[in-house]
């Protein structure tokens, strides 16, 4: 699944280690976000919906 | 504030990712002196080394879902390497010499199944890993 969490990330001058700071997962889960080696649980997604205020679908996309 | 545990919980993730690593390496080495220099003494260092690294990555596997859905899937995979080590291949290979005639003889030793289990874990592990849901 795509996503835009690296954009959004570098948008707030956030790092990863700052990014999973906030959503409470380690550093290598944010990596593996970004990277697309793992998909988020619904939870998680919302959770990085909530944290930039956005829609789920504007920040993961599965086309 | 999230950020008082997060050093720890990093911390414990790049453990955890190394543990995923060094037992691979461990059990690689006991497979090569198993089977290569047919030392069960020095196979055993390896074997050792993967439980260890196995008993290390206990602690951190439940970190957050990403850890968890790896150590998940070594587990699959350990479990399915056991169900074929235990059971198909030894029925496939049975159901071949008696089709062929050739002589019955145990080329699943029990003695691996130690070592095909962790290679099934960490297989799982690392394909999960570096590969993703791929």
């Amino acid at each position: 699944m795509n996503n835009r969490l690296k954009v959004l990330r570098a948008e707030r001058d956030w790092s990863q280690a700052e990014l999973a700071g906030r959503l409470e997962v380690s550093r290598q889960a944010v990596n593996a976000i970004e990277t697309g080696k793992h998909d988020p649980s619904l939870p998680l997604a919302f959770k990085i919906a909530r944290l930039f205020n956005m829609p789920i679908e504007e920040i993961f996309d599965d086309a | 504030m999230p950020y008082s545990s997060e050093p720890t919980r990093n911390d414990n993730a790049a453990w955890y990712l190394a543990g995923g690593w060094i037992g691979a390496l461990g059990t690689m080495f006991a497979i090569v002196c198993e089977v290569y220099f047919r030392s069960p003494d020095l196979a055993l260092i390896g074997k050792i080394i993967a439980l260890l690294s196995i008993l290390l990555m206990m602690n951190a596997k439940h970190n957050d879902e990403f850890l968890r859905g790896l150590w998940q899937a070594g587990a699959t995979t350990a479990l399915a390497t056991a169900i074929f080590w235990v059971f198909i291949g030894p029925f496939l290979l049975g159901l071949v010499d008696g089709l062929m005639g050739s002589p019955n003889e145990p080329r699943f030793p029990h003695e691996w199944t130690y070592l095909a289990l962790a290679s099934g874990f960490f297989v799982g592990f690392n394909w999960r890993r570096y590969r993703g849901l791929t």
